[in-house]
């Protein structure tokens, strides 16, 4: 933490209210604020991805010009939530307020802009939060060939395919 | 207050649209409902409720798109029954598939909390109990 003070010091930050850090830290990991967005019918969540650190700036862009680019898109941010010695995880907040008719469609179009984006300009799939079923149209674009090795496995250790299926896109 | 606190007091999850005993499914079930014999059976092992209200509860979650779904009165799938475990490791049998089961027990495990089991009946048939030992848990 020492060196990020020094570096933001020397960047021209300027030391702010601790109170509004204690604040924020206080209700950090509160969700429940997404309920009023819903009762207002905006369109939000947020995507996480991984990269390393020469590929992260092109990431960064190309997810949030993607998500934009999708009719009735209002925003999307990113913060680094996450850093490693090789890169970093990247987290994106978006939002977007659609006719009652296109929520859905325009929840699921901002994801797969955002996702699509972030794998051909050099990021993974996801960094902590999985792949579940959601992601899964992507695991091909992912992993590419391995992930014939992946079904395999799959196969291999469960035969009779009980075991979540659909996750992953197995 | 210290820079290191945080809330744990727990929220009420978003209002339904509706009466939840009349909340339905918005994603399709590839399940099938629980017969009589086998909601019996799940009863005679554990605390077990087929209460309309109460299984829409525990079909919603958390992800965004399902907090719209509610004020609709949808969830993204209701389960068959809630079950109540509460020491003894269970067994959840795939109905078509007897030989083959996973296990769930209500021991403190991997910050897993399973208290209260929601089941969808094309996955879980809890049919008996197992002795832990036999589980290679």
């Amino acid at each position: 933490m020492s060196v990020v003070f020094d570096t933001c010091k020397e960047m021209g930050a300027a030391d702010g209210d601790v109170a509004l850090i204690e604040a924020w830290m206080h209700h950090r990991n509160d969700t429940s604020g997404l309920q009023a967005l819903t009762r207002k019918g905006f369109v939000v969540d947020t995507m996480e991805v991984a990269a390393n650190w020469g590929h992260l700036d092109s990431v960064v862009e190309a997810v949030e010009s993607a998500m934009l680019a999708v009719p009735h898109a209002r925003s999307a941010t990113c913060h680094l939530s996450h850093s490693y010695i090789e890169g970093a995880c990247v987290y994106f907040t978006f939002a977007a307020t659609p006719e009652e008719a296109d929520f859905e469609s325009t929840y699921l179009a901002m994801w797969k802009a955002g996702q699509e984006a972030g794998l051909a300009s050099g990021a993974n799939l996801s960094h902590h939060h999985g792949i579940g079923y959601s992601r899964s149209q992507f695991m091909e674009q992912a992993l590419g060939t391995s992930m014939g090795v992946l079904r395999s496995v799959k196969k291999a250790l469960d035969p009779n395919g009980i075991l979540n299926p659909g996750k992953l896109g197995l | 207050m210290s820079i290191h606190s945080f809330s744990t007091q727990a929220k009420e999850p978003i209002e339904f649209g509706g009466d939840p005993a009349l909340a339905t499914s918005h994603l399709p079930s590839p399940g099938r409902a629980l017969t009589e014999v086998e909601a019996r059976e799940l009863g005679a092992i554990c605390d077990t409720t087929a209460d309309a209200a109460e299984r829409a509860q525990h079909g919603r979650d958390w992800w965004p798109l399902s907090l719209r779904w509610s004020l609709r009165n949808e969830v993204p799938q209701i389960p068959a029954v809630v079950c109540r475990p509460k020491k003894r490791v269970v067994a959840l049998f795939v109905p078509e598939q007897p030989l083959q089961y996973c296990v769930c027990t209500t021991e403190p495990k991997a910050n897993v909390r399973m208290e209260e089991t929601a089941l969808n009946a094309h996955f879980s048939y809890l049919t008996k109990e197992l002795n832990p030992s036999s589980t290679g848990q």
